[in-house]
């Protein structure tokens, strides 16, 4: 019977979870509420993009011009709702501490050399000639955030991939040597703070926190430069800092944490 | 009206938490006065904050992040934008507790950690403890929903390591525990969310309730009634989440491990700020700002079974706190029948039954913080952890047991300690609701409060001479350090002064109340 309570429960919820999500609107719908506000639904698609009011309708219309980005999405996430991406991004960096927390000082730490294997010739070289590539691509992908798809998230990531791939392949104390430890902390801790400046500017020129374009933070090119869009391309940069930092830190705690577990074995 | 120490509290907060991992590693001695500057710093601009929405018209303070696009910042509808910060009183009121716990536990932690945390721990230690502040000072802040779920998490995250920080085999479990059912209560508020997006197709929370508001009076002829089962669903999700977040009966598991297995300072932030603010702040928050249960569009049931849930919490919490032996472990699930308490006062949606629970939330929280640092300042001196070796403590440390009883009469009730007067509060509240059963279970409450409280009083203070577990004290020895006694002697003034001037206390919390019925 006891068995049995909890995996019923688990269905009921879930029976009752569908029959709630099927009342949603379908995705796609001009009719949504997050799209056009309360309309009536008998409204015929052409009108709804002139009568809705909401902030979606209002993002789509108006965000090349009132943050002169490209990017849509780069416009919401970094300059109408950056307060959020903030948080997001310190929540990254929480995880990234929280890790260190767990594994670098838990009974597994030793300090091996990283890499028990050799690597074939052919994945020596391969890797050597593609991490240069790798890192040039993440660098694009944080540059023109705000000019194509991509940002400081997706770009550190990348950058954070090609450092991976060559400890991997060649070990961590030949990688340790070209970005020790030292140099992941600042980037981590400026990177962040670099987003927070760039905040606090807007408060510094007399607007609120995270004001872009009236507070006219440079670079205040044209719309669809490279030098444009003036807080995006620093949130960007400082937002790739961070999460690149972060990936690698977190991928040297799992490596160190396996190397003194295997030592210790 | 707005003011920019909205934005800067967590930002000043966090700021620190980015500059803590530089400083460990090459200015270690700026590490500690670094933490506490930040800290008195974040306690006086929420002191600021807390008196500009007072002498404010409107009671209330909204802040535009971003401030204006195109010299807009609001839609013709009144919809705003960017985020909106809009801090009432009740929000501003528990933004000063939480900077003034917090700068205690920061000056406790001074002498605490270095002992009984690992020494390369510092800098994460401290790290977390801001993010965990900025995060909670940041829910108090916002008006906007996502903003609330992405601070949350940034609390809820950091407080999953600093359980688990001084590595030992209980504290990792009790974290992993308390990790995985507060993720399931981080799903079912993000799925919330995401109904309640999907239902009123917008974030700000003044303008949610407006629609909420449109959906609910609309007839069963109108498009928009089909919507009303979203809001239903989301409201339940959102009532189960943070449930699990304060830890009410059927799914409070996890609370007395993860609060009895950290570091105490922590357990005080937990047990005193964090299942507050994530948990019954919160449900303040949404059941009065958000969905206005209050105006009594949702029926009759809905307080009923909130009001049962309270007294469930309240009376087995007590229950099992009778039967611990470990300190720690007995003053967490105190903690659970606490919040059942100002669950109840919740659950009257009425404007004496929400200012008995804001001011029980404080006073319980004052309380509790110096309930859990006396444990941790007795647990430093002796390594006592059981309350059976507390035998003649009273005589040996008699700063910190008397601090102890102070508090532990204040939970108990008895009249001149600020827990009394919350609770009579509450107690009117529920006679004037005609709720005359529930102030039987705070009598009840009260008595099971008395009985394991009074327990470790009595082991501390009446003893057979003969049977002392500890010598008596040497002349001239100091008791703690400063640091360690000074936040304690604070706290336990604290629960004297506010009960005695308790008025003080509800010049500020009636008008939010108010606010929160405009």
């Amino acid at each position: 019977m006891k068995k049995l309570f909890i995996p019923a429960c688990f269905i009921l919820l879930c029976f009752a979870m569908i029959l709630v999500v099927l009342r949603l609107s379908p995705v796609g719908d001009p009719r949504l509420p997050s799209y056009s506000g309360y309309l009536d639904p008998k409204t015929p698609a052409e009108e709804i993009v002139q009568k809705g009011q909401s902030v979606a309708l209002y993002y789509n219309k108006n965000a090349v011009s009132d943050v002169n980005s490209m990017n849509v999405v780069s416009a919401m996430i970094l300059d109408y709702r950056a307060y959020d991406t903030l948080y997001e991004a310190v929540i990254l960096f929480t995880a990234m501490i929280c890790v260190l927390s767990v594994l670098l000082f838990g009974s597994g730490n030793g300090s091996g050399s990283g890499k028990d294997w050799v690597p074939s010739i052919n994945v020596m070289d391969i890797t050597k000639r593609m991490v240069p590539f790798i890192l040039m691509f993440g660098l694009y992908i944080i540059f023109r955030g705000h000019l194509s798809a991509g940002g400081g998230f997706q770009g550190g990531v990348i950058i954070g991939a090609g450092f991976i791939i060559y400890t991997i392949v060649f070990g961590s104390e030949k990688a340790g040597r070209y970005i020790p430890e030292g140099i992941l902390t600042i980037m981590n801790s400026l990177g962040m703070s670099i987003f927070v400046c760039f905040g606090l500017l807007g408060i510094i020129t007399g607007y609120n926190f995270l004001t872009n374009k009236i507070a006219g933070i440079p670079p205040m090119g044209q719309a669809g430069v490279l030098l444009s869009s003036g807080t995006l391309l620093w949130i960007n940069i400082g937002i790739g800092m961070n999460v690149s930092g972060a990936i690698i830190r977190i991928f040297y705690a799992f490596q160190k944490n396996a190397d003194g577990e295997r030592s210790n074995v | 009206m707005g003011s920019h120490l909205q934005v800067l509290i967590p930002v000043t907060l966090i700021l620190g938490a980015f500059l803590i991992p530089i400083l460990e590693r090459w200015f270690r001695k700026l590490l500690e006065p670094l933490v506490i500057g930040i800290t008195f710093f974040c306690l006086i601009y929420s002191c600021l904050l807390l008196y500009g929405i007072y002498l404010s018209p409107l009671k209330v303070f909204q802040y535009f992040v971003g401030f204006s696009w195109n010299a807009k910042t609001l839609l013709i509808t009144g919809e705003p934008i960017g985020i909106v910060l809009q801090t009432d009183l009740i929000g501003g009121f528990i933004l000063v507790l939480i900077n003034f716990i917090s700068f205690l536990a920061a000056i406790y932690s001074l002498r605490y950690v270095p002992q009984n945390i690992p020494d390369g721990k510092k800098g994460v230690y401290y790290t977390l403890f801001l993010l965990m502040t900025a995060g909670m000072s940041g829910i108090c802040l916002t008006g906007d929903i996502f903003n609330l779920y992405v601070l949350f998490e940034v609390a809820n995250l950091s407080s999953y390591a600093l359980v688990s920080i001084d590595g030992e085999a209980e504290a990792v479990e009790a974290a992993i525990k308390y990790l995985l059912i507060s993720a399931l209560a981080s799903i079912f508020i993000f799925f919330g969310i995401g109904l309640l997006y999907g239902a009123t197709g917008t974030l700000n929370m003044s303008y949610a309730s407006n629609q909420i508001r449109k959906v609910l009076l609309s007839g069963h002829d109108t498009f928009l009634f089909s919507y009303r089962y979203l809001i239903f669903a989301s409201l339940a999700l959102f009532t189960a989440g943070f449930g699990i977040k304060s830890a009410l009966v059927p799914v409070h598991g996890w609370l007395p491990d993860a609060h009895s297995k950290a570091p105490s300072p922590i357990s005080a932030m937990l047990s005193g700020l964090l299942i507050k603010v994530t948990g019954i702040f919160l449900f303040i928050r949404f059941y009065f700002s958000v969905f206005r249960i209050q105006d009594g569009l949702y029926g009759d049931m809905f307080p009923a079974f909130i009001l049962s849930i309270g007294a469930i919490s309240a009376i087995s919490g007590s229950v099992f706190a009778i039967a611990q032996k470990n300190l720690k472990r007995m003053l967490a699930f105190s903690t659970v029948s606490q919040m059942g308490y100002i669950l109840i006062g919740i659950g009257f949606f009425s404007r004496d039954g929400l200012t008995g629970a804001v001011l029980h939330l404080f006073n319980h929280s004052v309380m509790k913080s110096a309930l859990f640092l006396s444990a941790g300042a007795i647990f430093y001196k002796t390594k006592f952890t059981r309350i059976d070796e507390l035998k003649g403590l009273g005589f040996k440390m008699p700063v910190t047991c008397a601090c102890f009883t102070i508090a532990a009469l204040g939970m108990v009730g008895i009249p001149p300690m600020s827990g009394f007067f919350s609770k009579w509060i509450l107690g009117i509240a529920a006679i004037r609701a005609g709720f005359l059963p529930v102030s039987i279970i705070f009598l009840l409450g009260s008595l099971l409060n008395a009985i394991y409280y009074f327990r470790v009083i009595g082991k501390m203070y009446f003893f057979n001479r003969d049977s002392l577990s500890v010598p008596a004290p040497e002349a001239g020895m100091r008791e703690l350090p400063e640091s360690i006694y000074i936040p304690i002697a604070i706290l336990a003034f604290a629960v004297l002064f506010f009960g005695l001037g308790s008025d003080i206390l509800l010049k500020i919390i009636r008008p939010g109340v108010e606010y929160l019925w405009k």
